[in-house]
């Protein structure tokens, strides 16, 4: 019988989605990291810094698995074809489905991600709720009711603040005007456009170290 | 006319905007960026990202008239900036 929980943690450079992935794995779930590189559209400190969180994570929780992904086909489909007020709450549906194939792919029971309430224009209920929609597997968010400061504190105790704090380009795709409400119907459209299924269909997963 | 260019909110690159609301034609800045021997990583309405010929700094142009300088060399992005900044005045649309 399965008693442990297999989790695919979505793993930016950012100061959130490790802390997410350690509270996590703190409970005992057995998490894997997926990183999706979007070069062109940030840069390569970004790429390095999230390998160097992997690298913490896996040394404080050595049943950690880290794999990475190059995720450009995706990001240049929606700057070339989607609507750009679209923009981030698509991008973020493309990021679950590709952490719901991998987790196809290795038997977990789950996803999980950095994400909390409002800290950036896109991080609302209803957006949070029509990117629930974008897969079938269950969305955790450990840090949906955590302030900034908690988040950060846990990160600093975890040695993983000064990884993420590192200068690093932004995401480059972000549109001056992101829609901060959106409906299920309005997005499933612009997936339409960039025909989802297909290329999340041709994402290759790569593990990363031993 | 533009502001100085500024280090974005992560602090790895700069950011450089116009003042006022402007619309840039996007097919004449990736025109004018390929016949100056810029390489192209991407090219769309929404943003074109390309590699200066010669300083090995990716930009950012944006519709907006935004540049985005992917390098923390405030001396490189001063010498890019006084390049790029009067091609997008010139390309801007009504």
């Amino acid at each position: 019988m399965k008693m442990v929980a297999k989790v695919v943690n979505l793993l930016s450079a950012g100061i959130d989605s490790p802390v997410a992935a350690h509270l996590l794995a703190d409970t005992g779930a057995e998490v894997t990291l997926l990183f999706l590189d979007i070069r062109p559209f940030t840069d390569d400190n970004t790429v390095d810094a999230a390998h160097e969180l992997g690298e913490r994570l896996k040394n404080l929780y050595p049943n950690i698995t880290f794999y990475r992904c190059d995720f450009s086909s995706v990001e240049k489909a929606i700057a070339e074809k989607a609507d750009r007020h679209f923009q981030c709450i698509l991008c973020r549906r493309m990021m679950y489905k590709a952490a719901e194939r991998l987790a196809e792919e290795i038997g977990a029971d789950a996803i999980s991600t950095g994400e909390s309430l409002g800290q950036v224009a896109s991080q609302t209920l209803s957006n949070l709720a029509s990117e629930d929609t974008a897969v079938d597997i269950p969305v955790h968010r450990p840090l949906i009711g955590l302030d900034k400061e908690e988040v950060m504190r846990i990160a600093r105790d975890i040695g993983t603040y000064e990884i993420s704090t590192q200068p690093a380009v932004c995401c480059m795709l972000t549109p001056d005007g992101p829609r901060v409400a959106s409906t299920v119907k309005e997005v499933e459209r612009e997936e339409e456009k960039i025909r989802a299924d297909a290329l999340i269909e041709r994402l290759i997963f790569e593990k990363v170290g031993g | 006319m533009y502001n100085v260019a500024e280090p974005c909110s992560d602090s790895g690159a700069y950011v450089a905007e116009p003042d006022d609301k402007t619309k840039v034609a996007m097919d004449k800045v990736q025109g004018w960026l390929e016949e100056r021997g810029y390489t192209m990583k991407f090219s769309s309405e929404v943003i074109t990202v390309a590699l200066h010929p010669k300083e090995e700094v990716e930009i950012g142009f944006y519709p907006s008239g935004k540049l985005l300088f992917k390098t923390t060399d405030k001396e490189i992005v001063d010498k890019l900036f006084s390049e790029l900044t009067p091609m997008m005045e010139e390309m801007t649309v009504d």
